[in-house]
Protein backbone atom coordinates (compact mmCIF):
# COMPACT_ATOMS: atom_id res chain seq x y z
CA UNK A 1 0.00 0.00 0.00
CA UNK A 2 2.72 2.43 0.98
CA UNK A 3 4.42 1.79 -2.33
CA UNK A 4 1.41 2.50 -4.43
CA UNK A 5 1.96 6.24 -4.47
CA UNK A 6 5.70 6.11 -4.65
CA UNK A 7 7.15 8.71 -6.90
CA UNK A 8 9.14 7.99 -9.98
CA UNK A 9 11.16 11.13 -10.81
CA UNK A 10 12.38 9.58 -14.08
CA UNK A 11 8.78 9.40 -15.27
CA UNK A 12 7.82 12.94 -14.34
CA UNK A 13 9.62 14.58 -17.18
CA UNK A 14 8.14 12.25 -19.76
CA UNK A 15 4.62 12.49 -18.39
CA UNK A 16 4.26 16.04 -17.20
CA UNK A 17 6.87 18.33 -18.78
CA UNK A 18 4.65 19.52 -21.62
CA UNK A 19 1.64 19.71 -19.37
CA UNK A 20 3.42 21.89 -16.81
CA UNK A 21 4.94 23.98 -19.57
CA UNK A 22 1.55 24.60 -21.15
CA UNK A 23 0.17 25.55 -17.76
CA UNK A 24 3.05 27.99 -17.26
CA UNK A 25 2.63 29.52 -20.71
CA UNK A 26 -1.02 30.19 -19.90
CA UNK A 27 -0.17 32.09 -16.74
CA UNK A 28 3.08 33.87 -17.60
CA UNK A 29 3.89 36.68 -19.99
CA UNK A 30 6.69 35.01 -21.95
CA UNK A 31 8.08 31.75 -23.25
CA UNK A 32 11.33 32.37 -21.36
CA UNK A 33 9.55 32.94 -18.06
CA UNK A 34 7.57 29.72 -18.56
CA UNK A 35 10.74 27.73 -19.34
CA UNK A 36 12.46 29.03 -16.21
CA UNK A 37 9.51 28.32 -13.99
CA UNK A 38 9.14 24.76 -15.28
CA UNK A 39 12.83 24.05 -14.69
CA UNK A 40 12.58 25.41 -11.16
CA UNK A 41 9.49 23.31 -10.57
CA UNK A 42 11.24 20.08 -11.50
CA UNK A 43 14.33 20.90 -9.45
CA UNK A 44 12.21 21.70 -6.46
CA UNK A 45 10.17 18.52 -6.96
CA UNK A 46 13.32 16.38 -7.17
CA UNK A 47 14.53 17.90 -3.93
CA UNK A 48 11.32 17.57 -2.00
CA UNK A 49 10.11 14.22 -3.32
CA UNK A 50 10.44 12.94 0.22
CA UNK A 51 7.77 15.35 1.46
CA UNK A 52 5.14 14.08 -0.91
CA UNK A 53 2.38 12.54 1.16
CA UNK A 54 0.77 10.52 -1.58
CA UNK A 55 -2.69 11.80 -0.73
CA UNK A 56 -2.94 13.70 -3.99
CA UNK A 57 -1.84 12.59 -7.43
CA UNK A 58 1.68 13.31 -8.65
CA UNK A 59 0.25 15.65 -11.21
CA UNK A 60 -1.69 17.67 -8.63
CA UNK A 61 1.40 17.83 -6.48
CA UNK A 62 3.58 19.05 -9.34
CA UNK A 63 0.99 21.63 -10.39
CA UNK A 64 0.86 23.02 -6.88
CA UNK A 65 4.65 23.42 -6.87
CA UNK A 66 4.37 25.11 -10.26
CA UNK A 67 1.72 27.51 -8.98
CA UNK A 68 3.95 28.56 -6.09
CA UNK A 69 6.77 29.18 -8.55
CA UNK A 70 4.50 31.29 -10.74
CA UNK A 71 3.52 33.38 -7.72
CA UNK A 72 7.23 33.72 -6.89
CA UNK A 73 7.86 35.00 -10.39
CA UNK A 74 5.33 37.81 -9.99
CA UNK A 75 6.55 38.51 -6.48
CA UNK A 76 10.09 39.04 -7.76
CA UNK A 77 8.80 41.19 -10.61
CA UNK A 78 6.88 43.31 -8.13
CA UNK A 79 10.01 43.88 -6.08
CA UNK A 80 11.93 44.94 -9.18
CA UNK A 81 9.31 47.48 -10.19
CA UNK A 82 8.22 48.63 -6.78
CA UNK A 83 8.30 52.29 -7.66
CA UNK A 84 6.75 51.94 -11.05
CA UNK A 85 3.14 52.60 -10.02
CA UNK A 86 0.79 53.70 -12.75
CA UNK A 87 -2.35 55.14 -11.27
CA UNK A 88 -5.66 54.08 -12.69
CA UNK A 89 -8.67 56.35 -12.42
CA UNK A 90 -11.88 54.45 -11.81
CA UNK A 91 -14.34 54.73 -14.71
CA UNK A 92 -17.07 56.22 -12.50
CA UNK A 93 -18.03 59.84 -11.85
CA UNK A 94 -16.59 60.76 -8.50
CA UNK A 95 -19.10 63.50 -7.67
CA UNK A 96 -22.34 65.14 -8.77
CA UNK A 97 -25.70 63.59 -9.57
CA UNK A 98 -24.09 60.67 -11.36
CA UNK A 99 -21.59 59.88 -8.67
CA UNK A 100 -20.54 56.22 -8.85
CA UNK A 101 -22.19 55.71 -12.23
CA UNK A 102 -20.21 54.91 -15.36
CA UNK A 103 -18.55 57.71 -17.28
CA UNK A 104 -20.25 57.00 -20.62
CA UNK A 105 -17.12 57.11 -22.80
CA UNK A 106 -15.46 54.53 -20.59
CA UNK A 107 -18.44 52.30 -19.89
CA UNK A 108 -18.37 48.71 -21.20
CA UNK A 109 -19.48 48.55 -24.81
CA UNK A 110 -21.37 45.58 -26.07
CA UNK A 111 -18.95 42.95 -27.37
CA UNK A 112 -18.28 39.34 -26.81
CA UNK A 113 -15.01 37.48 -27.02
CA UNK A 114 -16.75 34.37 -28.33
CA UNK A 115 -17.17 35.50 -31.89
CA UNK A 116 -14.25 34.06 -33.82
CA UNK A 117 -12.07 34.04 -30.76
CA UNK A 118 -8.44 33.57 -31.65
CA UNK A 119 -7.06 32.20 -28.45
CA UNK A 120 -3.49 33.36 -28.99
CA UNK A 121 -4.51 36.86 -29.86
CA UNK A 122 -6.87 37.26 -26.94
CA UNK A 123 -4.38 35.71 -24.57
CA UNK A 124 -1.65 38.07 -25.72
CA UNK A 125 -3.90 41.07 -25.21
CA UNK A 126 -4.73 39.80 -21.74
CA UNK A 127 -1.09 39.34 -20.80
CA UNK A 128 -0.36 42.84 -22.06
CA UNK A 129 -3.21 44.28 -20.00
CA UNK A 130 -2.07 42.40 -16.90
CA UNK A 131 1.38 43.89 -17.34
CA UNK A 132 -0.14 47.36 -16.87
CA UNK A 133 -1.46 46.59 -13.39
CA UNK A 134 0.51 48.04 -10.50
CA UNK A 135 2.99 45.27 -9.50
CA UNK A 136 1.50 44.66 -6.07
CA UNK A 137 -2.00 44.42 -7.51
CA UNK A 138 -0.71 41.97 -10.07
CA UNK A 139 0.60 39.65 -7.36
CA UNK A 140 -2.77 39.76 -5.61
CA UNK A 141 -4.62 39.21 -8.87
CA UNK A 142 -2.49 36.22 -9.88
CA UNK A 143 -2.73 34.64 -6.45
CA UNK A 144 -6.53 34.83 -6.62
CA UNK A 145 -6.62 33.54 -10.21
CA UNK A 146 -4.40 30.56 -9.40
CA UNK A 147 -6.60 29.85 -6.41
CA UNK A 148 -3.73 28.26 -4.56
CA UNK A 149 -3.76 30.46 -1.45
CA UNK A 150 -6.45 31.47 0.99
CA UNK A 151 -7.59 35.09 1.18
CA UNK A 152 -5.64 35.44 4.42
CA UNK A 153 -2.46 34.18 2.78
CA UNK A 154 -2.90 36.63 -0.09
CA UNK A 155 -3.44 39.47 2.38
CA UNK A 156 -0.43 38.52 4.41
CA UNK A 157 1.75 38.39 1.32
CA UNK A 158 1.15 42.04 0.48
CA UNK A 159 0.22 43.22 4.01
CA UNK A 160 -3.34 44.30 3.34
CA UNK A 161 -6.71 43.66 4.99
CA UNK A 162 -9.37 41.41 3.45
CA UNK A 163 -11.55 44.46 2.70
CA UNK A 164 -8.59 45.92 0.87
CA UNK A 165 -8.18 42.68 -1.07
CA UNK A 166 -11.63 43.13 -2.64
CA UNK A 167 -10.88 46.76 -3.42
CA UNK A 168 -7.72 45.72 -5.25
CA UNK A 169 -9.51 42.94 -7.15
CA UNK A 170 -12.31 45.35 -8.07
CA UNK A 171 -9.88 47.94 -9.43
CA UNK A 172 -7.81 45.29 -11.20
CA UNK A 173 -10.84 43.76 -12.93
CA UNK A 174 -12.09 47.19 -14.02
CA UNK A 175 -8.69 48.08 -15.37
CA UNK A 176 -8.09 44.77 -17.17
CA UNK A 177 -11.54 44.77 -18.78
CA UNK A 178 -11.20 48.34 -20.00
CA UNK A 179 -7.77 47.62 -21.43
CA UNK A 180 -8.94 44.46 -23.21
CA UNK A 181 -11.85 46.35 -24.73
CA UNK A 182 -9.54 49.05 -26.09
CA UNK A 183 -7.21 46.48 -27.64
CA UNK A 184 -9.83 44.01 -28.78
CA UNK A 185 -12.34 46.27 -30.54
CA UNK B 1 -46.44 61.44 2.38
CA UNK B 2 -44.32 59.75 4.97
CA UNK B 3 -45.02 56.40 3.30
CA UNK B 4 -43.66 57.77 0.06
CA UNK B 5 -40.59 59.14 1.77
CA UNK B 6 -39.94 55.89 3.56
CA UNK B 7 -40.41 53.99 0.32
CA UNK B 8 -37.91 56.15 -1.53
CA UNK B 9 -35.46 55.85 1.31
CA UNK B 10 -35.84 52.09 1.27
CA UNK B 11 -35.36 51.89 -2.49
CA UNK B 12 -32.28 54.05 -2.20
CA UNK B 13 -30.82 51.67 0.31
CA UNK B 14 -31.64 48.66 -1.84
CA UNK B 15 -30.53 50.01 -5.20
CA UNK B 16 -26.86 49.63 -5.98
CA UNK B 17 -24.89 52.19 -7.90
CA UNK B 18 -22.55 50.96 -10.65
CA UNK B 19 -19.44 51.13 -8.47
CA UNK B 20 -21.11 48.87 -5.90
CA UNK B 21 -22.55 46.59 -8.58
CA UNK B 22 -19.18 45.99 -10.26
CA UNK B 23 -17.68 45.38 -6.85
CA UNK B 24 -20.24 42.66 -6.22
CA UNK B 25 -19.61 41.16 -9.66
CA UNK B 26 -15.92 40.98 -8.75
CA UNK B 27 -16.77 39.39 -5.44
CA UNK B 28 -18.93 36.86 -7.23
CA UNK B 29 -15.99 35.87 -9.44
CA UNK B 30 -13.44 35.75 -6.63
CA UNK B 31 -15.47 34.56 -3.71
CA UNK B 32 -19.22 34.28 -3.33
CA UNK B 33 -22.26 36.44 -2.68
CA UNK B 34 -24.90 35.98 -0.04
CA UNK B 35 -28.56 35.82 -1.03
CA UNK B 36 -29.22 39.47 -0.32
CA UNK B 37 -26.25 40.59 -2.41
CA UNK B 38 -27.32 38.29 -5.23
CA UNK B 39 -30.81 39.76 -5.27
CA UNK B 40 -29.57 43.34 -5.25
CA UNK B 41 -27.13 42.64 -8.04
CA UNK B 42 -29.77 40.93 -10.15
CA UNK B 43 -32.07 43.91 -9.76
CA UNK B 44 -29.31 46.28 -10.81
CA UNK B 45 -28.32 44.20 -13.83
CA UNK B 46 -31.91 44.22 -15.10
CA UNK B 47 -31.65 47.98 -15.38
CA UNK B 48 -28.05 48.56 -16.32
CA UNK B 49 -26.58 47.39 -19.63
CA UNK B 50 -23.14 48.71 -18.80
CA UNK B 51 -22.82 46.59 -15.70
CA UNK B 52 -24.35 43.65 -17.53
CA UNK B 53 -21.62 43.98 -20.19
CA UNK B 54 -19.04 44.28 -17.46
CA UNK B 55 -20.24 41.03 -15.97
CA UNK B 56 -20.27 39.08 -19.24
CA UNK B 57 -16.84 40.34 -20.30
CA UNK B 58 -15.18 39.95 -16.93
CA UNK B 59 -16.49 36.40 -16.71
CA UNK B 60 -14.98 35.66 -20.13
CA UNK B 61 -11.66 37.20 -19.12
CA UNK B 62 -11.70 35.14 -15.95
CA UNK B 63 -12.31 31.99 -17.95
CA UNK B 64 -9.29 32.65 -20.17
CA UNK B 65 -7.11 33.53 -17.18
CA UNK B 66 -8.10 30.33 -15.42
CA UNK B 67 -7.68 28.20 -18.54
CA UNK B 68 -6.09 24.83 -17.87
CA UNK B 69 -4.03 22.80 -20.37
CA UNK B 70 -6.95 20.34 -20.59
CA UNK B 71 -9.41 23.03 -21.64
CA UNK B 72 -6.92 24.58 -24.02
CA UNK B 73 -6.53 21.27 -25.83
CA UNK B 74 -10.26 20.62 -25.81
CA UNK B 75 -11.51 24.04 -26.89
CA UNK B 76 -8.68 25.35 -29.03
CA UNK B 77 -6.85 22.22 -29.97
CA UNK B 78 -3.60 23.66 -28.72
CA UNK B 79 -0.70 22.53 -26.56
CA UNK B 80 2.74 23.93 -26.01
CA UNK B 81 5.82 21.75 -26.02
CA UNK B 82 8.85 22.32 -23.91
CA UNK B 83 11.99 22.51 -26.05
CA UNK B 84 14.06 19.30 -26.07
CA UNK B 85 17.15 21.25 -24.98
CA UNK B 86 15.43 22.28 -21.79
CA UNK B 87 14.08 18.82 -21.17
CA UNK B 88 17.65 17.52 -21.38
CA UNK B 89 18.81 20.11 -18.90
CA UNK B 90 16.17 18.95 -16.46
CA UNK B 91 16.97 15.30 -17.14
CA UNK B 92 20.53 15.89 -15.98
CA UNK B 93 19.20 17.03 -12.62
CA UNK B 94 17.25 13.86 -11.89
CA UNK B 95 18.66 12.41 -8.67
CA UNK B 96 20.49 9.14 -9.23
CA UNK B 97 19.06 6.08 -7.54
CA UNK B 98 21.13 5.04 -4.61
Amino acid sequence: MAHQNRLAPEKWLENYADYLYTYARLKLPSKEAAEDVVQETFLSAFKSAGNFKGNSSEKTWLVSILKRRIIDYYRKEARKHERNMTSYQLPFYDNGDYQNHWIEQRAPKSWSADEGLQFDEFHQILQYCLSLLPPKHKVVFIMKILDECTNEEVCEEVSISVANLWTIMHRARLQVRECVEKKWL
Amino acid sequence: MTYKKTFIKLMDRTMLDCAQATRLITKQLDDRLNLFEKARLKLHLLNCNFCYNFKVQSTKIDEILKMTPEKLAENFNETYQLEPGIKDKIKNQIPKNK
